[in-house]
């Protein structure tokens, strides 16, 4: 198992269109992927779990991952969230 | 069968549409409950995943259409709605409650949402907590793919071949972007005003529609024939067949009439009896309405409302500068070398305003809108700058500032311009040395002071909803007092010939684009007060360009003289009323159709 810390920097967190880009990058691997904030737990692959942390920017997540690829996936996940979901501003 | 009722509102949209009710309603969120038999619940739990994997192709093939009609930035949120349908968060609870409770999948599927819907609406995010929304309607698509028929609002898709008539309370502007424009045909609302967004759009849209209409919900049912006439302001249930007959010959009228209005507004700029060039422009809000622009004869656009680039996305989501570039440079290509007026976000105020501003306002309108908003978050501001400069190569772009209240914003805007274009140009991608930058004269202190805003910009645009709304204290969308909103009050007249003289002395063209322009006789009286161009949805610029080509700008000032001498709306109405009998024999109507 691999665990990492993530802060959002994205100025509108981990709103609709970001969560939806952090499910399609989770959903490629097959590790089981998980985010805890403040001791709540969802699963990385569920838009409706990643919504319901109502992360905003500044929050600081713990990204755990656990399976045959579960370092290419803590990658994956940690790079698009330190491009900031590939937004604009 | 119901017997026939009429019933009055205000009318927003002209035209008639005959159609069945579909109530737009805030929905049950229950099923009825059914408990099964042990056996039964993985034929139940197959009955689900199939109602699922149906909603599934029916939300995918509502995006593709979206993305084909509006544009792919439009069809985001049925993506994000497809998502939510496959979500193990969504189907687990569903589930379970299946194989615990033994009870049918529509319950199991109405508890889950509304167990999931309210952990959403506690969030403290506003944005998150508006996709509550979504859940719902994602929880009543796969409640109707398993028959269950006790929901209202999606009866929508269901009644195949018949036209629709929206029966709601009133809708938003996103509920309104999001009307299945090839099934409805019109629509009544209880609440609204005259310039609620809805009214707008539903004129570019050429919907029929009546607002304002007192008891809607309580006399119209689901499924009951109505008759929406948008010029007279009434809404029929259960119409005979003598009154249907009395409608059918007038839409018959109404038709020709029209085809010929457009074939005269196509030929080009509309020029008076006594030789003076009124230009008459469209409004649009969505980059879809380019056709309408074209096929109506509009002599360019004279007020793009952009934010509905944001609004109409759904999940609040500002567009990049590229993809915003590539929308914007479509419609300037297409309607090139006609000019187009593209106005800035004007958010805040009554459109998406907790969602932007990110705090509660108690008077909104008041508040954190339009240049103000932008100036107060420069990055949302200088991507569509950017993608402005970025797009202006291909057509004749203006842009356009609204909600200013003093020159000093213009100067800010400026500046900011000026860096984007630096940096813009920097980057190798060709922009044109200047782009005419003008400012919205829709809040009182901006119309008083027009003589010193007018040296530093290079047009200006009067706003008649706002400047009326601002400058009378009446909320347009309140129907204890919209009666009061008049756009030929002596004040707001005053406020007009302030500017208009304004703009003269400086030598800066002024344009007009608030719907009075729409309005035949104040038409009249505005080319009386000196105005020559106008900007109005595109719809009703062949019957302006008609009217335009009919008077002469010395009948016009001799009747705006007299109004200015006027004491009262009601005054000025009257004056105008008597004096369209001679002026404006085009738009003598017929007789409205009454029981």
């Amino acid at each position: 198992m691999i665990e990492e810390t993530l802060i959002l920097k994205n100025r509108l967190g981990l709103h609709a269109r970001a969560a939806a880009k952090l499910v399609h990058a989770a959903a490629g691997f097959s590790s089981r992927l998980t985010l805890t904030r403040d001791g709540d737990e969802v699963d990385a692959k569920s838009i409706l779990g990643l919504l319901l942390l109502a992360a905003s920017r500044g929050t600081s997540l713990l990204l755990r991952a656990e399976g045959p690829d579960e370092a290419a996936a803590v990658t994956a996940v940690k790079e698009l969230v330190e491009r900031r979901f590939d937004e604009s501003e | 069968m119901k017997r026939a009722l009429s019933l009055n509102g205000i009318p927003v949209s002209p035209g008639v549409a005959v159609g069945r009710a579909v109530l737009w309603l805030s929905r049950e969120d229950t099923a009825p409950r059914r408990t099964l038999e042990p056996e039964d619940v993985p034929g139940e739990l197959e009955r689900f995943r199939r109602a699922v994997e149906s909603s599934f192709e029916e939300i995918e093939s509502t995006a593709a259409q979206v993305a084909a009609r509006l544009g792919p930035e439009y069809a985001a949120i049925f993506h994000a709605h497809a998502m939510f349908l496959k979500d193990r968060a969504f189907v687990g609870p569903v589930e379970k409650r299946i194989v615990q409770e033994a009870v049918n999948a529509e319950w199991a599927v109405a508890a889950a949402a509304r167990e999931l819907v309210g952990r959403f609406r506690d969030l403290p995010d506003e944005n998150i907590a508006l996709r509550a929304t979504d859940l719902d309607d994602v929880a009543r698509i796969v409640r109707r793919h398993l028959g269950d028929e006790s929901d209202n609002h999606l009866r929508v898709e269901d009644l195949a071949g018949e036209a629709i008539i929206l029966i709601a309370d009133e809708l938003t502007p996103s509920d309104a972007v999001r009307i299945p424009r090839d099934r409805v045909i019109g629509f009544a609302t209880e609440r609204g005003g005259a310039t609620s967004h809805a009214a707008i759009l539903a004129r570019s849209f050429g919907l029929p529609a009546v607002v304002g209409v007192a008891k809607l919900l309580e006399s119209v049912g689901e499924n009951d024939r109505v008759v929406v006439d948008g010029r007279d302001g009434v809404v029929w249930r259960e119409p005979n067949e003598e009154i249907l007959g009395l409608f059918r010959d007038r839409r018959a009228d109404e038709a020709r009439r029209e085809k010929s209005l457009k074939e005269r507004s196509v030929v080009g700029v509309a020029v008076t009896a006594d030789g003076v060039a009124l230009t008459v422009r469209a409004n649009i809000e969505l980059a879809s309405e380019v056709g309408d622009v074209l096929e109506y004869g509009a002599d360019g656009v004279g007020l793009f409302r952009s934010e509905f680039l944001y609004l109409a996305s759904g999940d609040f989501h500002v567009p990049d500068a590229d993809s915003q570039a590539a929308i914007y440079g479509d419609v300037l290509r297409r309607l090139a070398p006609r000019p187009v007026v593209i106005r800035t976000y004007d958010l805040g105020g009554k459109k998406g305003s907790r969602q932007v501003v990110g705090a509660d306002e108690l008077s909104p309108v008041l508040g954190l809108r339009g240049v103000r908003l932008s100036l107060a978050r420069p990055e949302m501001f200088r991507t569509q700058l950017t993608a402005l400069l970025m797009a202006a190569p291909a057509g004749d772009l203006r842009i356009l500032v609204p909600m200013v209240s003093g020159v000093e914003e213009v100067r800010r805007v400026r500046a900011i311009l000026n860096e984007v274009r630096a940096e813009v140009a920097e980057r190798g991608i060709p922009v044109p040395e200047s782009v005419p930058l003008g400012a919205m004269i829709e809040v009182p202190s901006a119309a008083i002071t027009a003589d010193l805003i007018a040296p530093d910009v290079d047009f200006l645009a009067l706003g008649t909803n706002d400047l009326t709304q601002y400058t009378l204290a009446v909320d347009r969308a309140n129907e204890t007092v919209s009666d009061l909103f008049r756009p030929d009050h002596p004040a707001v007249l005053r406020l007009i010939v302030r500017v208009v003289e304004a703009a003269r002395a400086a030598r800066k063209p002024v344009s007009l684009c608030g719907e009075m322009a729409a309005d035949p006789q104040l038409f009249l009286l505005l080319v009386g007060l000196g105005i020559r161009e106008f900007s109005m949805g595109p719809r009703t610029v062949p019957l302006i360009k008609a009217i335009a080509r009919d008077i002469t700008v010395s009948d016009a000032a001799r009747v705006a003289k007299a109004a200015l001498s006027l004491t009262t709306p009601e005054e000025v109405s009257a004056l105008l009323g008597l004096e369209a009998r001679d002026l404006l024999p085009a738009v003598r109507r017929p007789k409205a159709v009454s029981a």
